[in-house]
């Protein structure tokens, strides 16, 4: 079921009427069975997956907690990571590996194909592993208390505002919330309803709007000049944050009507000074996902700056993967991991060279250069992630780039309006990170906030792109 | 607050939006494919009034014409003039790129009324195989917001709604049934793209060539040529029909079939069909397909798909003036076969 759906618009006002006149008891299953049906919506046999990640590691989790032998406790955890990365690798996985691997026996004379499984991937499969991944691995360091209540640890699985495309979640910050709810107040009706209508915004408006021209050029990149080539790449690092941001405000709000606390997943990402900072602020659950269990386990910054970033390379490389089973986004995480490398290297010499002198400069317009030499370089990197193939990526750098012959044709003038879009989106973030103007907007009357919302709703429903797109995230 | 201004925007485009005449009063569906609701209800039972409903594509449409040069309004011309002591309505039903769920949906909507003749004049491509798996939203027209309406949504039968009666879809339908803001951003946009050619396609619906609402207002500026690369391949089972062509057909012959009172003649309409094309094959199957349903189901059925001269057409489907005069006549002939003018 997609957000932007008018089943959504039906689906969600009644579980939140059934949830508000329900007893406390009863809200816990209640949100499991409307979590089942809108995971269960369109290919009900997927949630039999779901409910197998849920019993998996409920168990798992149920006996680390009885289990003292820390030999016996590590194999416990790998049948978490097994049970959960096996069910990720076969339905993700198993064909791009195949596949692969016969390309490259071909390459070394073994004739033969990869019978190919072709199942539809299971929508939000990368989401819920890591989320229950992160139970398991939790319980595993003491960090929280193994959950008994099988219904609670379920919610905490498939609690659906954030089931199919995040944020990933923490036990330790989500289960507490959903064994004890927290009365509902009108604050978070108000806080809900605003991140909801804020997030249909952002993806019906502008996100579905930049992938008009997002499209239509990564269609046939050649048809076009270079100029109209860059301006779509760029607007797709508009459109995917849009469209990411867009459904994570929405996930964010419909959990606040029910009264939890879900974390944020961006912090004005286009702004970002650096490589590093980039993924400080975008897609924040994943990369602290991978921060906290793949990074800092292999040495983290511990080990030197060598070594940190050698590990920073793979975590991305390995997050690359995690987007896809394609070589084109194989190509992106290690596009990014190149990036994280270099990165690492300037900000060591750097350090070492302004050792006693002023620190760096992290904010206002003295950053700009900065900010936007870091948003060229994700421009370039989306084209990884947007391509069909990488055959799609390279024509679209080769006409970036001039190294092939673009079209003759002047740049088209609507290319020029889709610049100024991006252009407003980029200076939104901007100003928000850098120049410290203050949250001013949560200053003014309450009227004036609701009269301000109210009309950005009536606008999403004037202004929508006229045909109904799914979130870009589904398909991780 | 939100809900004042929805309430705000419902007024605003109650009031905007123009009033759609019914098909008594008007020879065509003035908007071309919006506002089928209104306009299919204007059939009214009267003493000295005979009605025939005309249920057809864009042949019968006549989007290249004014509506009174169409072959319906040449009809009704042909009927009162015929019988000047009955007044004939004809109701032009036709939708520019029918499918057969509108086919449906129209039948079901007649079962609530009292047509004295109706005329199915269909053509392969109306029921192209790969309609099947497809939802309301595939419909050129609005008149899926009938769904909408549970006693015609209880006609159509079952396994109509299992195929096409994907939840998302008709849930989309009812709310722009009743609320209109919800119409309104189509109509803006049309508006907008025909007094700036292009700007629909470009910033509204990348994959809609034609406008939900055809108003006829003057053009300012050049068309926004947005530059498209050239298609690549012609997609050749598109207007494919099949087995699941045969399912459908038989459908709206079963739901014509129930139509009680009115005479029936179902037609296959003319066309201009070179012996060297592709769509020969689709053709032929759908001929025979509706002549053997049309003995199974005891329906009047008419082969006219070599009935008008080639040459007086404007491509493979659409009649030029004399064609249109032509299928009138015929069709007049056919049923006031003792008239004379």
């Amino acid at each position: 079921m997609l957000f932007n759906s008018f089943t959504f618009a039906v689906f969600l006002p009644a579980v939140l009427l059934l949830f508000y006149v329900s007893p406390h008891r009863w809200r816990r299953a209640l949100l499991v069975l409307a979590s089942y049906v809108f995971y269960c919506w369109e290919t009900p046999v997927y949630g039999l997956l779901l409910l197998a990640s849920t019993l998996l590691d409920y168990t798992v989790g149920r006996l680390l907690e009885r289990t003292p032998g820390p030999v016996r406790r590590r194999v416990l955890l790998c049948c978490s990571l097994a049970g959960n990365l096996g069910m990720l690798g076969f339905f993700k996985y198993a064909d791009f590996f195949g596949e692969s691997m016969y390309g490259l026996g071909g390459l070394f004379g073994f004739e033969g194909t990869w019978d190919a499984y072709g199942f539809i991937l299971p929508v939000g499969i990368s989401f819920y592993t890591f989320q229950t991944i992160s139970y398991s691995i939790q319980v595993y360091r003491r960090q929280v208390s193994a959950e008994h209540d099988f219904l609670t640890f379920a919610l905490y699985v498939s609690f659906f505002p954030q089931l199919v495309a995040g944020p990933i979640e923490r036990a330790s910050h989500l289960l507490p919330q959903l064994k004890k709810w927290n009365p509902v107040t009108a604050d978070d009706i108000r806080y809900g309803l605003e991140r909801i209508i804020t997030g249909l915004f952002m993806k019906l408006v502008i996100a579905d709007r930049l992938a008009i021209l997002v499209d239509l050029v990564f269609a046939d990149p050649g048809h076009y000049p270079a100029l109209t080539v860059w301006i779509a790449a760029l607007c797709f690092s508009g459109q995917i944050y849009m469209d990411f941001a867009g459904y994570a405000a929405i996930a964010i709000g419909t959990a606040r009507l029910f009264g939890v606390r879900i974390v944020e997943n961006f912090n004005c990402p286009m702004a970002a000074r650096s490589v590093g900072d980039f993924w400080a602020r975008w897609h924040i659950t994943l990369t602290s996902w991978f921060r906290d269990y793949v990074f800092t386990p292999l040495g983290g910054f511990r080990k030197g700056g060598a070594r940190a970033a050698m590990n920073g390379a793979l975590v991305l490389m390995l997050c690359g993967l995690w987007h896809g089973a394609e070589w084109h986004f194989v190509m992106w995480g290690s596009y990014h991991a190149g990036l994280m490398i270099c990165y690492y290297l300037i900000r060591t010499t750097r350090r070492r060279l302004r050792s006693g002198r002023n620190k760096a400069i992290t904010t206002g317009f003295r950053v700009l250069p900065w900010v936007l030499l870091t948003l060229w370089l994700n421009t370039i990197s989306g084209v990884f992630f947007r391509a069909s193939s990488m055959d799609n990526a390279w024509n679209m750098l080769k006409v970036m780039f001039g190294i092939s012959n673009a079209a003759p044709a002047a740049v088209e003038w609507y290319a020029w309006l889709f610049l100024i879009f991006i252009g407003g989106l980029f200076a939104a973030d901007f100003i928000r990170a850098h120049l410290n103007v203050g949250s001013w907007w949560g200053r003014v009357p309450w009227f004036v906030r609701s009269l301000g919302y109210a009309l950005l709703a009536g606008l999403t429903v004037l202004g929508a792109v006229s045909s109904e797109s799914p979130y870009i995230y589904f398909q991780f | 607050m939100v809900l004042l201004v929805f309430l705000a925007l419902n007024i605003a485009a109650a009031l905007i939006l123009p009033h759609v005449p019914g098909s008594d009063t008007a020879a065509r569906n003035p908007f071309r494919f919006r506002g089928f609701p209104e306009y299919v209800s204007g059939i009214r039972a009267g003493a000295d009034d005979s009605n025939l409903v005309l249920l057809s594509n864009s042949q019968a449409y006549a989007g290249e014409y004014r509506a009174r040069d169409g072959y319906p309004a040449l009809l009704s011309q042909l009927m009162n003039r015929s019988e000047p002591e009955k007044r004939w309505r004809v109701h032009n039903w036709s939708v520019d790129g029918i499918t057969s769920m509108e086919y449906m949906l129209m039948a079901a909507e007649l079962s609530s009324t009292v047509p004295d003749v109706v005329v199915a004049s269909i053509g392969y491509a109306d029921f192209k195989g790969r309609n099947r798996g497809e939802g309301f939203s595939h419909c050129r027209s609005d008149l899926p917001r009938l769904s909408g309406r549970p006693p015609v949504a209880m006609r159509l039968p079952r396994e109509f709604w299992r195929r096409h009666g994907k939840v998302e879809d008709t849930l989309a339908f009812v709310a722009r049934d009743r609320f209109p803001m919800f119409r309104l951003p189509e109509f803006a946009w049309s508006w907008l793209d025909q007094v700036y050619p292009g700007t629909q396609p470009l910033l509204y619906a990348p994959s809609l060539y034609f406008h939900p609402w055809e108003l006829d207002l003057k053009r300012k500026g050049g068309k926004v040529g947005i530059s498209r690369p050239p298609p690549k391949e012609d997609d050749p089972d598109y207007y494919a029909y099949d087995e699941n062509s045969t399912e459908m057909l038989e459908e709206f012959f079963l739901a014509l079939k129930d139509l009680e009172g009115a005479r029936l003649i179902v037609i296959a309409c003319p066309g201009n069909h070179h012996p060297t094309s592709r769509h020969l094959p689709h053709l032929e199957r759908f001929l025979a397909d509706a002549r053997a349903l049309a003995d199974r189901h005891d329906v009047s059925y008419l082969d006219w798909s070599d009935a008008l001269p080639r040459k007086d057409f404007r491509d493979s489907l659409h009649f030029n003036r004399k064609n249109h005069r032509r299928y009138a006549e015929r069709l007049w002939n056919e049923l006031t076969p003792d008239s004379t003018l």
